[in-house]
């Protein structure tokens, strides 16, 4: 029998990291979470390249086996090249997220070499007019259409997603056309919700993000588009088929989201990885359990990343869900880290969330009986 | 199987234990034909860092004869199906000693 200790290093492994190089950008989106200015006083608060390839071989040699480089924008900092040269070289599971419009001659052959094993681009819009109002940029929309185009010779597995506020609303059905268009090997998501900014992030989200009542309705395209539509043509085309999978778990896809009262507690922190599997080394060099969640910190680059990954869950102060949501079994995305962003504190009731699961659970029901009209209609055409 | 044929791994692909499974992760050139994990079981992965330091198929028999005590028969037919699958997969650069 495993001692306590022991027990201990099975529970918890910290397979899964996240190494934010920058909270800088080059480009302003209006509803990024985490961007802080684009200045030398951010920048001189960054980790240096050395420290960053350290800290690297020492989660490598903790456990860590699927690492992400993100930001603000990683290829920004002018020692991208450095760190990634090592860090692509210890054998990692690597993958960038990045706006794709920095992707100069030099870093493509830099990823030539050494191919991440999965590339994430963020999108914006569907217009050089839409990039400008989202990111500020509209020369950025060029550059992004450019760098995806670069990015697509490369072994790596591409993946695009957007995040759809009031200005680039508009641009949803042409975002996904294009998304579509470059074959099925990308693979295309849209954000789900847009929460308030973290640690400091300086966008002003609240001014641009979707009510919650134009969240949905967007959703319900991306639905219609990627599920309805498909399995509608699929059902015309195959009408004896059967089911064997309730249609409100297609429509849900792989990621069910679960009610937040109803989280699993065993062997987690925060109810889901974070803390336990996966873990967030900040731009400004502290272990934090996700992204978004900036409730405890400790200092890998201090006191070395074993003892700050150890640490970290005494650090920790859970606080019950707020009492809202202790009787309600809508699935939403409400946790430890989005309360924090929406109301400032871990507890907070966070009210846009909670609208906006409701309207989508209603849009989820509506669209499942759409597509059951759909199917017996088909079923029906067929027998005549 | 030739005792004296050399056995050597092409370079970028890594070796590593995670929470007690043995792995390999393909890195550069090599994800445009592996873009994921190689998972080895044990008798695999101790042939696996062999074969990443240079051997010859004689010594990996005698190494695996020695370790799991077992006959050398046994062995070449082991050492001989995981060189066939790693030949399969394009992960060796061979040439007799």
């Amino acid at each position: 029998m495993r001692n306590n200790d022991e027990a201990k290093k099975v529970l918890r492994v910290p397979l899964n990291g996240t190494f934010e190089l920058t909270a800088r950008c080059n480009l302003s989106c209006k509803m990024c979470l985490i961007r802080q200015h684009n200045d030398e006083k951010v920048r001189m608060r960054e980790r240096t390249a050395e420290e960053w390839i350290d800290i690297a071989r020492q989660a490598k040699e903790a456990g860590t086996l699927g690492l992400l480089l993100t930001g603000g924008e990683p290829l920004l900092r002018v020692d991208f090249a450095r760190i990634y040269t090592e860090i692509a070289s210890m054998g990692f599971v690597l993958t960038i997220y990045t706006n794709a419009t920095l992707i100069t001659d030099e870093i493509l052959d830099l990823f030539r070499r050494l191919p991440p094993h999965n590339i994430g681009v963020t999108v914006y819009g569907a217009s050089a007019k839409s990039y400008g109002r989202v990111t500020g940029s509209s020369g950025a929309y060029e550059r992004m259409l450019d760098g995806v185009d670069k990015l697509r010779r490369l072994p790596s597995r591409l993946s695009v997603r957007t995040t759809i506020i009031e200005d680039n609303l508009e641009d949803l059905d042409e975002i996904m056309y294009w998304a579509i268009s470059l074959g099925p090997e990308v693979n295309f998501n849209v954000s789900r919700i847009v929460t308030m900014p973290v640690r400091g992030g300086i966008a002003e989200v609240k001014a641009c993000r979707l009510s919650p009542e134009q969240n949905v309705d967007m959703l319900r395209r991306v639905y219609q588009k990627r599920i309805i539509e498909p399995l509608t043509v699929f059902f015309e085309e195959n009408p004896d088929t059967g089911f064997d999978k309730s249609l409100a778990d297609i429509l849900r896809g792989e990621v069910e989201e679960k009610n937040c009262s109803q989280l699993e507690t065993e062997y987690t922190i925060y109810g889901c990885e974070a803390g336990i599997n996966s873990y967030t080394i900040t731009w400004d060099g502290k272990l934090i359990g996700c992204q978004l969640l900036g409730d405890c910190c400790t200092y890998p680059f201090d006191e070395g990343f074993i003892s700050a990954w150890e640490k970290f869950p005494e650090q920790v102060k859970l606080v019950s869900p707020p009492d809202k949501c202790k009787s309600c079994s809508t699935p939403c995305t409400s946790c430890y880290a989005t309360r924090l962003a929406e109301t400032g504190q871990m507890e907070g009731w966070p009210e846009y969330i909670c609208r906006e699961a409701k309207l989508k659970e209603r849009m989820e029901k509506e669209l499942i009986q759409e597509l059951y009209a759909n199917i017996l209609s088909s079923k029906a055409s067929a027998i005549n | 199987m030739d005792k004296d044929r050399r056995v050597k791994l092409r370079s970028g692909f890594i070796q590593r234990k995670i929470a007690d499974s043995d792995i390999v992760i393909p890195i550069g050139d090599n994800i445009a034909q592996f873009n994921g994990l190689i998972t080895l079981n044990e008798t695999a992965a101790f042939l696996f860092k062999l074969i990443s330091e240079g051997s010859t198929v004689g010594r990996l028999i005698d190494a695996l004869t020695e370790k799991y005590e077992i006959e050398a028969a046994m062995a070449g037919k082991d050492v001989a199906d995981f060189i066939l699958q790693l030949e399969k997969a394009n992960m060796l650069i061979t040439s007799e000693e």
